[in-house]
């Protein structure tokens, strides 16, 4: 079997696997896909279609004539980007110091990552949200990304942490040798390794905060600056009723930001050559 | 080390402060609770400054969503001194919200709920006695048996305005009883189970099943227990002063006669123990099955469907009474709010029988004050309206309602309903293991 | 590695700005919760609670629906992680590498992850419903089955049920972060194997994984932590969780904390719960050691 023929055959493996994983990723988010786009009647039909009969913007129409979804993506817009922002920032200095060094700060920085991340929400909601409305931030957007910051931070810390490890420390000395300032060395060796694992932790953060519901329920009270992870449940109504229309319309309009936010990550997750930086 | 120390004084020294502030915070305000109570009387007493206050609105539908607004409007635009603040919200977070609020005194003044959930928060002291403050007006212009939902046995006062009530009814495709030759039940002539029976038997064909109605989870539980009353059924009995569960041949008797037109007639299929309320309705759209017994509001949904078959709404099956229990959406003001008199300024404005026309057409159910009753928006309006206002004064106040741990009840019994409704267990099985898996959760209540 | 202690000052100013965000938002909120799992804590008498010592943790060890959602916590937890390890160390493998449409193709796999929880639960409610769902339609028609299951009310399916929802939810992020390490993998150093002519399993074996093992360890205690604490979608999906076959440890605390306002014993859930997770992560990796593993998290 020659070379090519070789390579298109894993390439149509590989593809086949892929449409096969992500069947089973898209197939209930198609579902929603269609259902905002059906006329009442259909959905309440029950006929189970991909395809709408009768494809129909109302769905939107009502989703956004009842609540301020453009309004609500700012909001949530604003709390995501600076949460995300801010956790990296942050993370990057202490996880490198983690990685790093050796002490006490290590441990004790190291533990309360671990516990942070083992503590289940339930636990420390009415603590915290106690201490937030004590210090200022009731019905203030900066409460929630301080708040969203802090609780990213341990997984932003731990992922960096590892990504950090996974660099040999001679990268850094042989670089430090050839004369590169540490500053030098942690822009132009270190940075461009970590790039998938900071990926990651934006990522990470961005999601979390766009989607978080509970705490942003009881903190947040102005109609004006509700984040639209409120809004999509508005639609769930008493006893059984949901309105499913507007809710899948409404749903879409929360999900596409992170799908193009992530599309733009994305592309920075190509691996850094790391050959050259040795032998140069 | 040091800085670890020093991290910890800082620590311990935070908590007592943030312990002493709350406690401090709780104080004033049950002070402040208490002497509204003593120096008010019977009447509303008017706001005279500036007051801005939070209204917490449930609504979901379209329609109700609207008159919400509009109502809110309405008031700020007549009210010289009071400003009301629209806030939405949702059913499924509420609880969420009203716990951490009354925590932290961040609650609405004004929020939307319903009965039995409100018992919990007034348990807890987190709610105004309106009693206290509310018009003789206001008092008589809605029954007594609907005031008693939001009055809770050990606990003096009324916890919350109710406004609006859900009745269960009989919704049947009108072609298909044709068909069969099954006369329709009217308000005045009602079936009794054994007719309701009878009649989905004669609408089952291929295909179809006569009857549906969600049994699933413990709502499904709740649906049954709430109809049950017309049979007479109590299913929780408090003689000796703690609650238990009793299983007599009253309280069998619906879930028996669900369980043989599962199995005996195959006139009910038992998918309806997996079937939500929407998910029957959608059968029933569907021509799949004939008739459902479901809440009024359902009727909203079946007109959105636009069915290509004609419908009627029936009132639901009676037995030795046509009493189902009652339950009520209420408005309740926070026992944190600043300005209670304010709140109740614009509850009973909110609340009148005007504006219950207005809510119950929003959300399709039905209005609490007499004269809304009457209200010709309503009686003249069609898609059955006269039916569910019919069936509306048959709604009575049942004892267990006030156990604050009934929704317990229904969840921890619900694996022995199902495995009844579902055929695996016997009938005496079924009773004896509702009592065991219900008792305990009667037990915290005690 | 070099052990740097000189400059001690330089590594405070550094990690100054996150240390007191963290002191306040979350050290002093976690030290708040578990010590109210130490006393009486309940809702209406606000604060005014005893000290109780271990009275909370006694009630636990013979609280039979508690110990039950610790076995159903754990058969998640694990259920999920499980499965989502080994699909989404292929899905990473798969999306890895130069070829047509990656792009495409990557920003497709997050499409989960970026659904807000509430309507993953909502997507999956539809997808299970008993006569219209998707996956009883598809099933019927390719006659596999004949009858209409009810996925979620089914004791016997609720509990495999909820865990492919649980598995669908954690696959984009547990892939992705594989991905990354993958994508952080030597290149020469794959490339200098399969010049030597070894078989993709072998570069796999000796090339990739030792480089990308520490990280999925990683991603495996922190899928197997979030699994265990998940409240929110559970939550939905099965509608509060009546009867217990999916009653989630965090379901079980939230219903202590808001349906009967006993402070004090949820929080001793909460800690129970970390013990518990704890326990089960050290032991996890005294496995991993003793079977040649290196991995140091």
């Amino acid at each position: 079997m020659s070379r090519t023929v070789r390579r298109n055959l894993l390439l149509a493996l590989r593809y086949t696997l892929l449409i096969i994983m992500l069947t089973f990723v898209l197939s209930p988010a198609l579902w929603l896909f269609s259902v905002a786009f059906k006329t009442q009647p259909e959905i309440l039909s029950g006929v189970p279609s991909i395809f709408p009969n009768e494809p129909t913007l109302d769905n939107f129409r009502s989703a956004f004539a009842e609540q301020a979804i453009f309004r609500s993506a700012g909001n949530s817009m604003l709390v995501s980007v600076s949460a995300a922002f801010l956790t990296v920032m942050l993370a990057v200095p202490a996880a490198y110091f983690l990685a790093r060094y050796r002490g006490v700060a290590n441990k004790v920085i190291f533990g309360w990552a671990i516990l942070a991340q083992m503590v289940p929400f339930i636990l420390i909601i009415i603590p915290l949200y106690l201490l937030v409305i004590r210090l200022g931030f009731y019905n203030n957007l900066l409460g929630l990304i301080l708040v969203y910051t802090v609780w990213s931070l341990p997984y932003a810390l731990w992922i960096l942490r590892n990504f950090i490890l996974s660099i040999p420390y001679e990268l850094e000395e042989s670089a430090a040798i050839d004369g590169a300032s540490r500053f030098q060395v942690l822009t132009h060796i270190v940075a461009p390794l970590l790039t998938p694992g900071l990926v990651v932790a934006t990522a990470f953060a961005f999601i979390n905060s766009w989607n978080e519901f509970f705490f942003a329920l009881i903190l947040i009270r102005d109609p004006e600056l509700t984040p639209l992870s409120l809004l999509i449940v508005r639609f769930i109504g008493a006893g059984e009723g949901i309105r499913l229309g507007p809710l899948a319309a409404a749903a879409l309009v929360a999900t596409i930001p992170s799908v193009i936010a992530f599309a733009f990550l994305q592309k920075r997750l190509a691996g850094a050559l790391i050959g050259g930086a040795v032998k140069g | 080390m040091k800085l670890r120390k020093i991290n910890q004084i800082i620590a311990s020294a935070s908590l007592l402060a943030l312990i002493a502030g709350c406690a401090s915070t709780t104080e004033s305000t049950n002070t402040e609770n208490e002497s509204n109570g003593a120096s008010s009387d019977s009447s509303t007493e008017t706001v005279m400054e500036p007051v801005e206050i939070e209204f917490y609105s449930l609504a979901w539908q379209e329609g109700a969503i609207a008159s919400h607004e509009e109502i809110v409007d309405a008031f700020n635009a007549q009210s010289d001194y009071i400003t009301v603040n629209l806030i939405q919200g949702d059913w499924g977070a509420i609880d969420q919200l009203l716990t951490t609020c009354f925590e932290a005194s961040t609650c609405p003044d004004v929020f939307h709920f319903e009965d039995g959930a409100l018992r919990t928060y007034a348990g807890r002291g987190n709610l105004v006695d309106l009693s206290t403050l509310m018009s003789e007006e206001f008092r008589s212009s809605m029954p007594e048996s609907a005031w008693a939902t939001t009055q809770f046995g050990d606990l003096e006062g009324i916890y919350g305005a109710p406004f609006l009530m859900e009745s269960r009814l009989i919704l049947a495709n009108k072609d298909m009883m044709n068909a069969a030759g099954v006369a329709p039940a009217t308000v005045e002539d009602p079936w009794t189970w054994a007719e309701f029976r009878s009649a989905a038997d004669k609408m089952t064909k291929s295909g179809v099943h006569g009857a549906g109605m969600s049994l699933r989870g413990s709502g499904g539980v709740n649906g049954v227990v709430r109809l049950a009353s017309s049979v007479g059924a109590n299913y929780f009995e408090n003689s000796n002063g703690s609650w238990t569960t009793i299983m007599g041949p009253n309280e069998l008797e619906l879930p028996k006669l669900l369980h043989d037109m599962i199995h005996v007639d195959g006139s009910m299929s038992a998918d309806m123990l997996g079937q939500s309320g929407s998910g029957v309705n959608t059968l029933f759209l569907q021509e799949a099955l004939a008739m459902q017994i479901t809440g009024d509001y359902m009727r909203s949904q079946v007109v959105a469907g636009e069915p290509a078959f004609e419908w009627i709404a029936m009132p639901a099956p009676i037995g030795v009474s046509a009493k189902q229990a009652n339950n009520s959406q209420t408005f309740s003001i926070a026992a944190t709010s600043d300005s209670p008199d304010a709140a109740m300024e614009f509850l009973e404005f909110a609340l009148s029988a005007e504006s219950q026309v207005k809510l119950a057409l929003g959300d399709w159910l039905v209005p609490v004050a007499t004269d809304a009753l009457k209200s010709p928006d309503l009686t003249g309006a069609g898609d059955f309206w006269d039916v569910s206002l019919a069936l509306a004064l048959n709604l009575d106040y049942a004892a267990w309602q006030e156990i604050s741990t009934y929704g317990d009840w229904r969840s921890e019994s619900a694996p022995a309903w199902f495995d009844y409704l579902n055929g695996d267990i016997s009938l005496s099985e079924f009773s004896s293991r509702v009592i065991s898996l219900g008792d305990p959760a009667l037990a915290r209540a005690n | 590695m070099s052990r740097r202690r000189g400059r001690v000052g330089l590594e405070w100013a550094i990690l100054l700005p996150t240390l007191l965000p963290v002191a306040l938002f979350s050290v002093l909120p976690i030290g708040y919760g578990i010590f109210l799992a130490f006393t009486n804590a309940r809702a209406g008498n606000n604060l005014q609670f005893e000290f109780t010592g271990l009275e909370n943790f006694k009630r636990l060890v013979s609280d039979a629906p508690f110990l039950g959602s610790l076995q159903v916590g754990l058969i998640w937890a694990l259920g999920v992680t499980g499965v989502t390890l080994i699909l989404s160390m292929g899905f990473a493998l798969l999306l890895n590498g130069n070829f047509p449409g990656r792009t495409l193709f990557r920003s497709l796999a997050i499409v989960p992850w970026a659904v807000p929880p509430v309507v993953v639960a909502l997507m999956w409610l539809l997808v299970y419903e008993p006569n219209s769902g998707l996956l009883n339609t598809v099933l019927t028609s390719t006659g596999a089955i004949d009858k209409n299951v009810s996925w979620l009310i089914q004791p016997g399916f609720a509990l495999p049920a909820a865990i492919v929802v649980g598995v669908w939810a954690a696959l984009p992020q547990t892939t992705l972060v594989i991905l990354a390490a993958l994508q952080s993998v030597p290149k020469e150093l794959e490339e200098a194997a399969s010049i030597d002519r070894a078989s993709v399993f072998g570069i796999f074996r000796i090339v990739t994984w030792p480089s990308i093992r520490r990280i999925v360890y990683a991603i495996a205690t922190l899928d197997f932590i979030s699994a265990f604490n998940n409240f929110s979608l559970v939550f939905v999906l099965t509608d509060g969780a009546p009867g217990g076959a999916v009653r989630l440890p965090a379901i079980f605390a939230y219903q202590q904390a808001f349906q009967f306002g006993d402070y004090g014993y949820s929080a001793a859930v909460g800690v129970a719960m970390i013990l518990v997770m704890s326990l089960a992560i050290v032991l996890a990796f005294r496995v991993v050691i003793q079977s040649g593993g290196k991995g140091n998290v």
